[in-house]
């Protein structure tokens, strides 16, 4: 890896997939059916996948003195893309969710919300490196399923608005990057 | 359905066939243009990091579109290629559109060195490579390096790079005066007492032939230019080509193969337009200006009895040698300071120092500012360095709000090796949304671009640091032992935008495609002109040779023009 980081952004992405890292978000002949109405206000996820989405955008962009990722509408975003030009990954998501709830009841007894901020936290972090249940994992890898989350959520919290996330160029007014232009 | 009948057929409208197009109808020939994407038009240009031609999120801004255009890359030949779409990893995608990759490009407008022309001569060839000596020279380009910056549009401060080659006139328009990144790359290289300068850019600073000067917006690279102050192909060259009133650019039409007649010339170009249909273009020449990738392949696909391993192949030469910066290297600094401006253009300063001269690593390569991570997407995603290696988080949330303004990328296209089996050829299953064979890369890394990347690096770590970077949060460089260690386990490969080689140019035709004027050396009515002739890549970024080179060629074809009989 140490070799790796030196490369430049554009490489590092192509050398990252090229070895596997990251590797496309395939659909994976998911076997969950997705076939709860949309949220109101949603294009394609339903209401308890939004609910949960919330919890996880949120632990990775946290609201403090700056609103965080679930005030600034980024579960939008993800649900426009997934409604949209990546609709592959609709499924992969469903899934993802699923076992993420599985996980969470694995671990602690409890749904990933009714844990503690900390404790999602842990959770999210052992997902991330493939620190959990395979049986828990079948349809989609753990660590893929975050990777996707983690990308979706940054593009929808820094992107621009016009696509349905970063509310009121919040993160652009957080950072000072010109909100015209 | 068969057309009427042009002299020429250009395959292509980026830095090569646009350069073509608009030489060959100037000087009366008449020229059809073929190109894959279509015209961006001023007034669709923004500036939405998600749509952007680097962002890989999604779709990308000026094509090729993501799920019709898959590729497959691999390794090395013992592998299965695994299939890739545009914004993968491993691609080597270079942008759709009219006016190819210099639509969205961050407009570097760099001569190579002498030294560039004669690695072989001056290096030898390392063990695993090819390297080796251009059949033309520095001095053979200089004119058209010269004419391409004027007709271009080139700005810069021609003597302020004392290690520049000598050029026969100025540029035609005057530098940018330095932005805050600048001024602080300078502050750094000056104490190392290295020789930083403003960059040579294909953005006119004043009005030029025409045009309106730019407006320094935060977002040239990535995007099209709002105001068409970026001396791109489809601003500059292409609209002085349809006013001839010789020259038809049909957009949006996917080439599938070189037609040749029963004497083993070149007779036109089989394509698909807009509606999927296809149409066979006549053509007394054939040129094809697709790049590193694509031009190979569509010398593959033509398949014929008299050319049965496809078109100017008989050595099994086409696709071979195809490189890219692969020993390039980008490193980031942290401030104390401010640094952020919201201004363009992409790229401001830059130092030759570390061209040549490196000692036992080869050829090396310019030191540059970068604008990377100005898109607040890319820094979240790239930049944060988090004291548990999280990417997310409240650490990961608090690195963004501080640091984004207060960092300072630099850049490096250190020179890459060539070598026999980093490659283009065809994927025998997979195929296009044409249903045309598509690309397999082979490509990995050779141990000399590890060595030139590190070499690179620790460089740039040391300007930097002189310039005033934070230590805490600046990369180590590496001793001698650990970058023989990286060199000798590295096992990565892909290319990208600089892509290079593939329809090599040469005196020999057991070891290259083409010959010194570009002109294949079995067919001689078959042009290849852009970057996939270079036989080596230099330590630039490749557009303004690529253009420079085309009108070189173009006058060549103009001077043994004879009504489509060429002296070869």
């Amino acid at each position: 890896m140490q070799n790796l980081l030196t490369l430049s952004r554009r490489r590092f992405f192509l050398l990252l997939s090229a070895i596997g890292i990251i590797g496309p978000a395939k659909a994976l002949g998911v076997a969950a059916a997705v076939t709860a109405p949309p949220a109101a206000g949603f294009r394609i996820l339903g209401q308890s996948e939004v609910a949960l989405l919330e919890l996880i955008v949120e632990q990775i962009i946290p609201a403090d003195a700056d609103p965080g990722a679930r005030d600034t509408r980024v579960v939008h975003y993800i649900d426009r893309v997934l409604a949209g030009e990546q609709n592959e990954k609709r499924k992969p998501y469903a899934a993802g969710l699923t076992s993420l709830e599985a996980s969470s009841v694995a671990r602690f007894g409890r749904k990933f919300r009714d844990v503690s901020f900390d404790q999602q936290t842990t959770l999210l972090r052992d997902i991330e490196q493939g620190k959990v249940n395979a049986t828990d994992w079948t349809a989609i890898a753990a660590p893929q399923f975050f990777n996707m989350v983690w990308r979706h959520t940054i593009e929808g919290f820094y992107g621009s608005p016009i696509h349905g996330g970063n509310k009121a160029h919040a993160s652009w007014k957080m950072i000072g990057y010109p909100t015209e232009h | 359905m068969k057309l009427r009948k042009v002299n020429v057929v250009i395959v292509g409208s980026g830095a090569g066939g646009a350069v073509v197009a608009k030489e060959l109808s100037t000087a009366g020939l008449s020229v059809v243009l073929l190109e894959r994407g279509r015209r961006y038009r001023m007034s669709e240009a923004h500036h939405d990091v998600l749509r952007s031609q680097y962002d890989n999120t999604g779709s990308l801004g000026y094509g090729p579109a993501i799920k019709p255009n898959p590729r497959t890359f691999r390794l090395d030949p013992s592998q299965k290629a695994q299939i890739r779409y545009p914004n993968q990893g491993g691609y080597g995608r270079t942008a759709a559109t009219v006016g190819g990759g210099t639509t969205a490009y961050g407009c570097m407008a760099w001569r190579f060195v002498e030294k560039d022309f004669r690695m072989k001569t001056h290096y030898g060839v390392p063990p695993g490579s090819t390297l080796t000596d251009w059949p033309i020279s520095y001095s053979d380009l200089e004119p058209y390096y010269t004419k391409a910056e004027w007709e271009i549009g080139i700005s810069g401060e021609a003597g302020a790079n004392p290690f520049d080659p000598p050029r026969s006139k100025p540029y035609p328009l005057p530098a940018l005066p330095p932005d805050r990144p600048a001024e602080v790359f300078m502050r750094g290289a000056t104490e190392l007492n290295l020789h930083p300068f403003p960059l040579p850019l294909a953005i006119i600073t004043e009005d030029y032939d025409g045009r309106k000067a730019c407006i320094r917006c935060l977002h040239c690279e990535r995007f099209q230019c709002e105001v068409n102050a970026k001396s791109s192909m489809h601003a500059t060259l292409i609209p002085k080509a349809l006013a001839t009133r010789n020259c038809e650019l049909r957009e949006r039409c996917m080439a599938r193969e070189i037609a040749v007649d029963s004497r083993g010339r070149a007779s036109g170009v089989i394509y698909y337009g807009p509606d999927k249909r296809a149409f066979e273009q006549p053509a007394d020449l054939v040129v094809v200006s697709c790049n590193a990738s694509e031009s190979p392949r569509l010398l593959l696909n033509s398949k014929s009895k008299l050319f049965p391993a496809g078109l100017a192949n008989r050595h099994d030469q086409v696709g071979r040698h195809v490189l890219d910066h692969t020993g390039g290297v980008t490193l980031t600094g942290f401030f104390e300071e401010e640094i952020f401006e919201p201004i363009g253009p992409a790229f401001t300063a830059g130092l030759a120092d570390y061209v040549h001269r490196n000692g036992a690593v080869l050829g090396g390569g310019v030191i540059t500012t970068l604008a990377e991570y100005r898109s607040p997407v890319h820094f979240a995603q790239w930049a944060v360095q988090t004291s548990d290696g999280r990417r997310w988080g409240k650490e990961a949330k608090n690195f963004v709000r501080r640091n984004f303004s207060r960092c300072l990328a630099l850049y490096s296209p250190g020179q890459g090796m060539p070598t026999e089996n980093n490659r283009v050829d065809l994927d025998p299953e997979v195929r296009d949304a044409w249903g045309i064979p598509v690309v397999r890369l082979t490509h990995q890394v050779h141990p000399m671009d590890v060595r030139s990347s590190h070499f690179l690096r620790n460089r740039m770590i040391e300007i930097l640091r002189a310039a005033g970077a934070l230590e805490e949060l600046l990369p180590k460089p590496l001793n001698e032992e650990q970058i023989e260690k990286a060199a000798k386990e590295a096992r990565h490969g892909g290319i990208g935008e600089h892509q290079v080689g593939g329809c090599r140019m040469g005196d020999d035709p057991r070891e290259s495609v083409l010959n010194r004027n570009c002109q294949s050396h079995d067919v001689d009515n078959l042009f290849v002109v852009d970057g996939s002739c270079f036989p080596t890549i230099g330590g630039f970024n490749p557009s303004l040779t690529i253009q420079a080179n085309a009108y070189r060629v173009s006058d060549y074809i103009k001077r043994e023009w004879r009504g489509g009989a060429l002296r070869s």
